[in-house]
């Protein structure tokens, strides 16, 4: 097959403690050594036969995505990757829900120093994001201004939710998305189901199971773009990109119909909206197709396309080694033009990650 | 005369082995000491390894809160979607008559595992 641009692709830890140790700040070592530290995900959601794909695990147990050598040979090499843009440990994204605010700096800076020094520059392929602790936004600009430095670093990535203080939108925030405009970067939002400082996943309380809680993904994800729309923060920061990571995409064409059909009657309210709402949308926002919608007639994936009135708001995504892995080669369903295709599985990902 | 795959001791009770027969990838499940059954290794979903994920029991349609656990080593999960699938049949759990894989027979004799479709 013709080579695919994957947007999402977990390069995991074997274990998040004792990987990121010699990355650690010695002060911050204590509380690792002393202090019984095992790791910043507090997951509500255990995952019945786990969250990986079987057929990715090593015989031993370990993960096939906690080596490059493994994620080479498993996923890079087996789909004709083109380009990978390296997401890392969901768990990661944690961080931004501690409560310790340089306690999360500390372990934010040593996991992307892991990121940097064990994954990227080993293979052209692979691009990478890097983690920030949002509580104090003004070293999260700094280990941004850092970390982008490293060419292969593409994106900083957050999980959807946002810490309980308010959403990404709220101008405490900007210091953040100064720094990734500033540095070209994306912003990532991705999927993340972990406790800490942080409100349930739905307005309607915690779900009671994995299955609840996934789909409702799309859930918190309008919330965050909703602000971000409304609350004009393409317009403070024109340069913003904003990656929607494992969030589905099927809700996405009726909240643009709503936000559009409000500006027609409300736009009094927000005037500094001088365009319609789906025009930023269109210039600053896409989205990774995995898991990729299943409509009740696998072709109807091309109206829902059409409804978004764009073609150009998907990029293909695996989530390599999770278990709803989407195969580059069947998960996009029949129905889709060449073209469509195309712009899915490398030039939306292409021209939005200023790849090559 | 069937196509032989393997021993018999070479698949454990409860676990699945996969072989290439011609152009087929075939999984072979070993349900019981005596009860073998062989499916076509191809996910129809999006064709993952269905005999490289997991067989075990399931839990039953039941009432609201309940959890009854049956089938055991009777059912195939998709490493990749975790679709259920029977072991015997081929055939889904969840839309038995439009998802479903290819069953095929298969018999010990003297020991060895024969394909004999």
């Amino acid at each position: 097959m013709t080579g695919v641009i994957d947007c999402d692709i977990h390069n995991e830890f074997t274990n998040y403690v004792e990987d990121i140790l010699p990355y650690l700040h010695s002060d911050w070592r204590h509380y690792i050594t002393n202090g019984g530290f095992r790791g910043v995900a507090m997951r509500p959601f255990a995952i019945w036969q786990g969250g990986e794909r079987k057929d990715t695990r090593f015989p031993d147990g370990r993960k096939g995505s906690s080596t490059y050598e493994s994620m080479r040979k498993l996923h890079l090499d087996e789909w004709n990757i083109e380009y990978g843009i390296l997401t890392g440990s969901v768990s990661s994204l944690a961080v931004n829900y501690l409560g310790q605010p340089d306690w999360a700096s500390a372990l934010a800076s040593a996991t992307n120093d892991w990121t940097m020094d064990r994954w990227l520059g080993k293979d052209a392929r692979l691009k990478g994001s890097i983690v920030v602790s949002a509580q104090h936004p003004e070293k999260a600009a700094r280990e941004i201004d850092r970390c982008a430095e490293n060419p292969d670093v593409v994106q900083v990535i957050f999980p959807t939710r946002s810490p309980a203080t308010g959403a990404w939108a709220d101008e405490r925030y900007d210091p953040i998305w100064r720094a990734v405009e500033r540095n070209d970067l994306v912003a990532g939002f991705h999927i993340a189901l972990d406790g800490g400082n942080v409100p349930a996943p739905t307005t309607a309380g915690w779900p009671r199971s994995y299955f609840e809680a996934s789909a409702g993904c799309g859930i918190p994800a309008q919330s965050e773009l909703l602000a971000f729309l409304c609350r004009g923060t393409f317009i403070r920061f024109p340069g913003l990109r904003v990656a929607m990571l494992e969030n589905g995409f099927g809700w996405f064409p009726s909240l643009l119909w709503r936000l559009d059909q409000h500006w027609r009657e409300l736009r009094a309210e927000l005037p500094w909206l001088k365009r319609k709402p789906s025009e930023y949308a269109r210039e600053h926002v896409k989205f990774s197709t995995q898991p990729i919608e299943e409509p009740f007639q696998a072709r109807d994936l091309a109206k829902l396309i059409d409804l978004m009135g764009s073609d150009e708001y998907l990029m293909f995504s695996s989530d390599f080694p999770h278990w709803n892995f989407d195969s580059p080669e069947r998960s996009l369903p029949p129905g889709l033009s060449q073209d469509v295709r195309q712009k899915i599985l490398t030039t939306d990902a292409r021209d939005f990650y200023r790849l090559g | 005369m069937g196509q032989r795959l393997c021993s018999e001791d070479e698949i454990p009770v409860g676990e699945m082995k996969v072989f290439q027969v011609g152009r087929r990838e075939v999984a072979v499940a070993r349900i019981a000491s005596d009860r073998f059954h062989a499916f076509r290794n191809r996910c129809p979903h999006q064709g993952a390894p269905l005999g490289r994920g997991y067989l075990s029991g399931t839990f039953m349609p039941s009432d609201v809160g309940v959890y009854e656990w049956g089938r055991e080593r009777e059912i195939v999960r998709c490493p990749w979607h975790r679709y259920e699938f029977d072991a015997k049949t081929g055939r889904s759990l969840h839309d038995p008559q439009g998802c479903r894989v290819a069953s095929y027979r298969v018999e010990v004799h003297d020991g060895f595992v024969e394909l004999t479709d």
